[in-house]
């Protein structure tokens, strides 16, 4: 098993701006890596540049010792699930399962093996016979899966492949998918930009925007502790709540603008000495009813604007400042739109963000590490 | 509303595809008359027989230019269909400089009547001493440039992800050629080969400049013969030659519509 190195990898497609910026990762033997981020921020392009489907501009990829950037595709030993399947749709289910064995001249009796081995993994049996077009989103999506697995090969490669399945669906091939991974040891580089999927599914994830890796680490790690306001704001869902403040020359008032404002909490005066502005960031089940906060916390009175009762959950909507900020709740509460609400936040639920760099230096929970004051 | 506007369409459709049939259903009703009946100018002929396809087989080779005929325009099918899926392949998918110019070039050939190429065509043949020769009437029609044109859109057509499948596969480009990019694009292959057979079927003058012997003459010109060899034209016996040769563009036609179908409803796969 090999891993898979990528040091200072950037592409350019148009001499001028970079697609994906200078980026550095080690993805382990059998991990499940996924790459996320909003659309365009280049999570194909890196994908495909492993796969060798992209020239690298700048930068060195390796798999296991060896640097591969000229190797053509088809030595990489990887394998390829794409967004759309691409199922060949004048071959048979089996005929495509068995493409890419056929053109490796593999032997008949083996190939039959792993096709029907394939085939009883991901429940294809039956449909071996039929087209591609005679079969459900799913099933097409468990025949390229099927062909990853007679493959063999140690690295699989996916495209948003779940994207154009329903939401229950995708809820299913989401569990199979990781399943198989585990089952089989290969290591999946997946790509989504959908973060409950990465959240779900990814042992490591690595958050990308306009090109530039934001934060790589486990799924939980990045959700704790984002490492800035794009992070903290793109993983979790409903996002984390965010709020710019400005300080009052003392620091002891926080204006959300010209009027209100709330009281600077005592533990953090110290560390907003140097800082004239930042946001703060707080996650919707943080921000709880204010009889039940006994703890430090910053407390606010805020109208009802919207409510979502889900069952189990309550989400109200409420403005702050300028901002919108959801609370989730557990539980069903009759409230009504317009009602009153008293809300506390715990301190160590707070995140800080500086206002111009957008980092974060300081988070509640946590000792954060690099340049980070903790009191 | 829909069963008015089928009391007008229907009618339309049906005397059009008269108009259009009768000229076939004629010359089919008078490959059965003997020479009275085709003087008296009746419809059906008064007794119906089989003695004027016997007469077409005595008075002119038929068999010998119906088989060159085949020969032929298998030949130009061919030829047209390698040819030009070759080079629908490299406009497609081969990025080089200038591409699309060559291929405007390429397209705007389509401007040029093939008659006006004529002369230059035939001293060329005649230079390489192609005359009576099945290379004459086959290779200068190849190069397609309406064949190219309809292959090229096609193949542009085939997602991306497929080829990627096979490059990670590790297919050499031209295996992806075969086993990928022609499955995909039957359709238009089967179009083009219906199409290059049935013209160059069809064809009269070109045959006609470049054949001077029975030896490879096409069945359109035997056609001619017919009706100038004799003293004067016995059009039973034309008639009768006309219905052999149109069969098998006829069957080709109906074989064809049956792949199309296939091919078309096959469709791509989303
Ligand atoms: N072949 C190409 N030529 C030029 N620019 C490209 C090409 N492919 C992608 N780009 C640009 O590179 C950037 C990253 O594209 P990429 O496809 O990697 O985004 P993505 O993260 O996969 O987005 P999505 O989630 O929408 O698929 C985009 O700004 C896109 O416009
Ligand atoms: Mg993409």
């Amino acid at each position: 098993m090999k891993k898979v190195t990528l040091s200072h990898v950037s592409k350019s497609y148009d001499q001028q701006s970079f697609a994906v910026d200078d980026v550095n990762v080690e993805i382990n033997p059998g991990e499940f890596f996924v790459l996320v981020g909003p659309s365009g921020c280049g999570k194909s392009t890196m994908l495909r540049m492993i796969a060798g489907l992209e020239t690298i501009t700048a930068g060195d990829l390796s798999i296991g010792e060896n640097r591969v950037n000229h190797m053509p595709p088809s030595k990489r030993e990887i394998s390829m699930v794409f967004q759309n399947y691409a199922l060949y749709p004048h071959l048979t289910v089996e005929e495509n399962i068995l493409f890419g064995l056929k053109a490796r001249k593999m032997n008949k009796i083996e190939r039959n093996e792993r096709c029907q081995e394939a085939a009883d993994l991901l429940g294809l049996t039956p449909y071996l016979q039929r087209k591609p077009r005679e079969l459900s989103g799913g099933q097409r999506q468990r025949v390229a899966l099927a062909r990853t697995v007679v493959s063999q090969r140690p690295i699989c490669l996916l495209d948003e492949p779940l994207s154009n399945l329903d939401a229950k669906l995708r809820g299913y091939m989401r569990t199979e998918i990781r399943q198989l991974q585990k089952k089989l040891g290969i290591t999946m580089i997946y790509v989504t930009h959908d973060q409950v999927e990465a959240m779900t599914m990814g042992d490591r994830m690595m958050v990308l925007k306009d090109g530039k890796v934001q934060q790589v680490g486990t799924p939980l790690s990045i959700y704790n502790q984002p490492k800035n306001l794009f992070v903290a704001t793109f993983i979790g869902a409903p996002p984390m709540n965010t709020l710019p403040l400005s300080l009052s020359q003392d620091r002891s008032l926080m204006f959300m603008n010209e009027k209100i404002s709330l009281a600077t909490p005592v533990s953090w005066r110290t560390l907003l000495n140097t800082k004239d502005h930042f946001h703060l960031g707080v996650r919707p089940e943080q921000v709880f009813p204010a009889e039940e906060v006994l703890e430090p916390s910053i407390k606010f009175d805020v109208t009802i604007e919207d409510t979502e009762v889900l069952g189990n959950e309550t989400h109200f909507t409420f403005t702050l400042g300028k901002a919108t900020w959801k609370a989730k709740w557990q539980g069903q509460w009759p409230k009504n739109i317009g009602d009153l609400l008293s809300l506390a936040v715990p301190l160590e639920a707070a995140y800080l963000f500086d206002t111009d760099t957008e980092e974060i230096f300081y988070s509640g929970q946590v000792q954060l590490s690099e340049g980070v004051q903790v009191l | 509303m829909m069963k008015s506007r089928g009391w007008v369409v229907y009618p339309l459709l049906i005397i059009s595809s008269l108009l259009l049939f009768f000229p076939i259903v004629y010359a089919f009703l008078v490959s059965f008359m003997s020479g009275t009946d085709v003087m008296n100018r009746s419809f059906l002929p008064s007794i119906w027989n089989w003695s004027n396809y016997e007469r077409v087989f005595e008075t002119v080779p038929l068999m010998r230019y119906l088989m060159n005929s085949f020969i032929v325009s298998t030949g130009v099918m061919l030829g047209q269909l390698v040819v030009c899926a070759f080079a629908a392949y490299a406009f497609a998918f081969i990025p080089f400089k200038g591409r699309n110019a060559v291929f405007l070039l390429f397209i705007s050939t389509l401007m040029i009547p093939w008659e006006a190429a004529m002369i230059p065509n035939f001293l060329t043949i005649q230079a390489f001493g192609w005359m009576n020769s099945y290379l004459s009437m086959t290779v200068p029609f190849f190069a397609l440039a309406f064949g190219t044109f309809l292959l090229r859109q096609h193949f542009k057509t085939v997602p991306h992800e497929l080829m990627e499948a096979a490059d990670i596969e590790g297919l050499s480009k031209f295996a992806t050629f075969y086993k990928v990019v022609l499955p995909y694009c039957r359709t238009s292959l089967v179009t083009l080969g219906i199409y290059g057979f049935l013209t160059t079927w069809n064809m009269y003058l070109w045959p006609l400049l470049v054949t001077t012997n029975d030896e490879k003459r096409t069945v359109q010109i035997g056609l001619k013969q017919l009706q100038t060899v004799e003293v004067a034209t016995d059009w039973g016996v034309v008639m009768a030659g006309v219905i052999i040769v149109i069969i098998p563009t006829l069957l080709l036609l109906f074989i064809g519509q049956k792949q199309l179908q296939k091919g078309l409803t096959q469709g791509a796969l989303k």
